[in-house]
């Protein structure tokens, strides 16, 4: 072996090792890691702040969208990959307190948020609210020369065909909840009828509830269903975008954290239930969401929007059913 | 005469296993190696298929204890009174009584998506209908929720009565057989043209046949997302009615992504040609088109149709741009991972897998064991000495029609990445913005897939070689089947390995998934061929008279593969590093099934961020990861030159 390669070969080792080892998880503390179905962008906000407050850091899930962090939830129970969910349905957090996934904690900072918002043995809390909502483009509806839609029923109109950008329900907690919203406001059978004609008028089904926002946004679709914050947000940003609550009402969903079995971190994460339990935390909160749960604090939206007594139980037993049927119907 | 070959193969065996027997040391190291590939390759494969046989029904057993005595008596007063009721409920499929002497079960099995929870409500709610008329005899009820798999071919059979399922079988083989064919057409004319045109084009060829090589493979469907999506500039200035989601956009990105793969096999196989054939029917006044068709295509056939194969099996195991581009289109890979993600039905996706690697198998297996060595090579005892004929008119100009769109295209593509990456939002917001590359997140992925690739990377070699060294110098039993098992994971596309490992891995005694270790273990074996080939080649070209020298002098067989091979071979461990480096930082379609919070990689977060419509930030991202692909393979064409070793 010649000088050279010898040479070549130790300082390439070394500098294999130096670095094998400083990739190696060197921790000043305990990661707390979270599944989170919150925006890529509000997590990149959100996630510094609570470190902050609860002095660890967070590992947050890749973004996922409500059902696909249900379903792999599911797939890993009992032995879950993370140590809590920080922000996924309350349909799924019923669910999950009925089969004994999450450890029960009894947060003293939450004791004067009302019951309504929180589980009574602890099991799930929800930190804020949010409803879907119809975002539509009001400069390509003017070019295109359509009326505003104003209810559900309107978005079934011909007129809107191809224009119509709509999260799948399959991976989308947004999507669900308009559906679930859906077939309890009209009940199942004239539900699907409605769907039906729906899907005539839908260009393309993305995958996040956020992303037909963007689109819309963008100008890519002129209607979008979407949620609250994501279609405000927006607005706020100078898009030439409206946010629309149909008239026969819409679902809101009570954006809940648990803290999953076999949790590595309790002390991170019975932390962090205070944080956004706490003043502070909903305060945060407060500027990215629609609505907080703790009276007194401001969200985003002071409108009370026309929310349907929407059973949040009923749609997380019937969901399988329902998704497996829409796939049947409207899978392309 | 078949006895007699069948007879000699077997005395062979019976020698290399008494040979092997010997030699203890070389047992262990090849048990060691037999058991990783088996655990590794050969394991989750099998699950998956067995999975895919596979059918689970969700249950709910309810058991209960009675003081009556006589069990015709619990059967009246107790059972047949629960049946009664608990037939009626919604979802069932069957009900079964069970139990004796005081304790009783009774199991009910609800339809393959019904959720089981639902089961139970339903159950609880329809027996406290009943409550009063068991209850003096029943000492308590206990429920459990349960799964029950069952043996059957039902997911096969719904596979083949939905179209739903089975048009992503069809539209993936329609989409790989178009991309083939467009591929190997465009690459054929890039070679042709660079090897015999005239000079002046050759280095510009040469780059544009090759540069794809550097962008991740999903990047060309972001670009052409941007230029020609919803949002595109060309459909925006042009006005055009229709966008490239969906099959347009699926196989140009395709057949730009894999242009560089059938350029570099077909521009070997021309040049190993060698020019004498053709400068005989030449001499012959043969024109030059019926040259080009009737000897220069006719020789590199076997060679072309190896490139072909190559892509094909790329095409089908592509996950990325149909993500991205294919607007809801199905494909096996995609579909498989929304099977998983959304449905949780892990069933059908080892079904869907079955029918990725069907195709593949078939198509690796004709590539290593018809092609091999048939390829068609011109050796000449003297050097060729023929002065280089100007190509005809005839054929310059048509090809120059074929290859300049295409490479326009390529260029285009890059650019629009670049101008995206620093554009606030294209067409709509056009100002310039350093925003992009700011996101910590993305540089935090970006960081995560160096630490994968590279750990990987250093995993990889170190098995590829060794098993190689195995393979070429020494004599083991049923070399071929531990050739195959390890090329198995090279051959099966990404999304088959991933589903594979959550299966395999997901319960003890190898409870991996959600770990950091299983992605890296799961990159590094699907790329241990590379690896293989590597050392063998070089092996190929160390005469093992060396190794005999360092033997006769005295050297055990440790001794002479540290001190007197391996340095001989490093050259194939640091190329086999660098490129299961490059591969790993743009994986994507095996990874997508094993990440888990603070695991994100690079290519994910692009996958992510792109389907929510944040395409600038995609870009930023994008760029980011070009630079350090870029930089790895200018790295292996550097290690390559320097020590002359083939890894392509």
């Amino acid at each position: 072996m010649t000088r050279t390669t010898k040479l070549l070969g130790i300082i390439f080792i070394t500098i294999s090792v130096f670095t094998w080892l400083m990739s190696a998880p060197v921790l000043a503390g305990k990661a707390l890691k979270v599944y989170t179905n919150a925006d890529v962008n509000e997590m990149e906000k959100w996630a510094p702040e609570a470190e902050k407050a609860i002095d660890m850091q967070i590992d947050w899930s890749p973004r996922m969208s409500s059902n696909e962090l249900w379903s792999r939830v599911q797939a890993e129970a009992p032995n879950f990959q993370a140590d809590m969910i920080w922000g996924f349905l309350n349909s799924h957090a019923l669910i999950g307190t009925q089969r004994g996934w999450f450890i029960p904690y009894k947060s003293p900072v939450w004791q004067d948020i009302p019951a309504n918002f929180k589980d009574p043995d602890g099991n799930w809390y929800g930190y804020n609210y949010w409803f879907s909502a119809v975002v539509v483009n009001t400069k390509l509806l003017a070019d295109k020369k359509l009326p505003t839609p104003k209810s559900w029923m309107d978005l079934a109109d011909p007129r809107y065909k191809g224009e119509i950008v709509m999260p799948n329900p399959g991976t989308s907690g947004t999507a669900f909840l308009s559906v679930s919203a859906i077939m309890q406001i009209f009940g199942e059978q004239k539900g699907w009828e409605f769907l039906e004609a729906l899907d005539k008028n839908v260009a393309q089904y993305t995958k996040s509830g956020s992303a037909p926002s963007q689109m819309v946004a963008q100008g890519e679709f002129a209607i979008g269903i979407s949620w609250d914050q994501a279609i405000y947000g927006r607005v706020e940003k100078g898009f030439p975008i409206e946010g629309i609550v149909p008239s026969e009402g819409t679902a809101f969903d009570l954006e809940s954290v648990a803290i999953l079995k076999g949790c590595k971190n309790i002390e991170g994460a019975q932390k962090l239930i205070d944080w956004l339990g706490s003043k502070d935390g909903q305060t945060f909160i407060g500027q990215f969401r629609s609505k907080v749960t703790r009276p007194g604090i401001p969200g985003k939206v002071s409108l009370d929007p026309n929310l349907i007594k929407y059973n949040a139980l009923w749609a997380g037993e019937n969901q399988k059913r329902i998704m497996s049927e829409w796939k049947k119907r409207f899978q392309k | 005469m078949r006895g007699f070959f069948r007879n000699r193969y077997l005395q062979n065996s019976a020698d290399d296993i008494r040979h092997f027997m010997r030699n203890p040391g070389l047992m262990a190291v090849t048990a060691v190696l037999l058991v990783l590939i088996l655990i590794f390759i050969v394991y989750p494969i099998g699950s998956v298929l067995i999975k895919s046989f596979s059918v689970s029904y969700p249950t709910v057993t309810l058991r209960y204890e009675t003081s009556v005595a006589a069990s015709a008596d619990v059967d009246r007063l107790v059972t047949h009174p629960l049946l009664g009721v608990l037939k009626n409920l919604q979802g069932l499929e069957s009900a079964r009584a069970t139990g004796k002497s005081g304790s009783f079960a009774i199991h009910l099995r609800f339809q393959r998506d019904w959720d089981d929870l639902k089961g139970l409500n339903d159950t609880k709610r329809s027996i406290s209908a009943i409550q009063g008329q068991v209850d003096p005899h029943v000492r308590k009820f206990t429920y459990r929720l349960g799964k029950e798999s069952v043996n059957s071919i039902a997911s096969y059979r719904d596979f083949f009565s939905n179209s739903y399922y089975y048009r992503a079988l069809r539209n993936s083989i329609v989409l790989a057989l178009v991309s083939t064919a467009l591929v190997t057409f465009f690459a054929f004319c890039f070679a042709y043209l660079g090897l015999k045109g005239p000079d002046f084009l050759k280095g510009a060829l040469r780059v544009m046949g090759l540069i794809p090589l550097i962008a991740p493979p999903f990047i060309f469907a972001l670009a052409l997302i941007l230029i020609g999506g919803r949002m595109g500039i060309f459909t925006k200035l042009l006005h055009l009615p229709f966008n490239i989601y969906g099959w347009p956009g699926v196989i140009t990105a395709q057949v730009i992504t894999f242009l560089p793969l059938g350029y570099l096999m077909i521009e070997n196989v021309l040049r190993s040609l060698g020019t004498n054939l053709e400068d005989a029917a030449s001499d012959m006044r043969a024109s030059d088109v019926d040259i080009l068709f009737k000897i220069t295509i006719p020789l590199a056939a076997p060679g072309i149709l190896k490139a072909g194969l190559l892509v094909f099996l790329m095409s089908i195991a592509d996950f990325g741009n149909p993500m991205l581009i294919g607007g809801g289109v199905s494909f096996l890979a995609t579909d498989a991972y929304f099977l998983w993600m959304s449905e949780n039905n892990l069933e059908m996706a080892a079904v869907f897998c079955v029918f990725l690697v069907l195709p593949s198998m078939i198509m690796f297996m004709i590539h290593e064991y018809i092609l091999k060595g048939r390829v068609y090579t011109t050796i000449g005892g003297k050097p060729q000495q023929s002065e280089k004929r100007r190509m005809s008119p005839k054929i310059f100009y048509p090809m120059l029609a074929i290859v300049t769109p295409l490479s326009i295209m390529i260029v285009l593509c890059f650019g629009m990445i670049f101008i995206g990456a620093f554009t606030k939002i294209l067409m709509v917001d056009n100002s310039f913005t350093l925003e992009h590359f700011q996101s910590s997140n993305g540089f935090y992925s970006l960081v995560t897939s160096l630490k994968f690739a590279f750990s990987a990377a250093l995993i990889a070699p170190i098995i590829g070689v060794t098993l190689s060294y195995i393979l070429v110098r020494k004599r083991i039993p049923f070399k071929r089947i531990l050739e195959f098992t390890a090329l198995l994971g090279f051959a099966v596309p990404g999304t088959v390995m991933g589903v594979g490992y959550i299966i395999a891995f997901n319960a003890p005694p190898l409870k991996l998934t959600g770990t950091f270790i299983i992605m890296i273990i799961n990159e590094a074996f699907r790329n241990l061929s590379v690896s293989l080939e590597a050392g063998s080649s070089k092996l190929h070209q160390i005469d093992v008279a060396i190794e005999e020298a360092a033997v006769d002098m005295g050297a055990g067989a440790f001794a002479t593969f540290s001190q007197v091979v391996l340095p001989l071979i490093s050259s194939a461990l640091v190329a086999g590093f660098v490129y299961t480096f490059m591969v790993g930082m743009i994986a994507v379609s095996a990874v997508i099934f094993l990440i888990t919070p603070g695991n994100n990689l690079a290519s994910l977060y692009i996958l992510a961020v792109a389907e929510e419509g944040f395409l600038g930030m995609a870009c930023a991202i994008s760029i980011m990861l070009i630079v350090v692909v870029a930089a790895s393979l200018g790295t292996l064409k550097v290690i390559s030159k320097y020590t002359k070793t083939e890894v392509f």
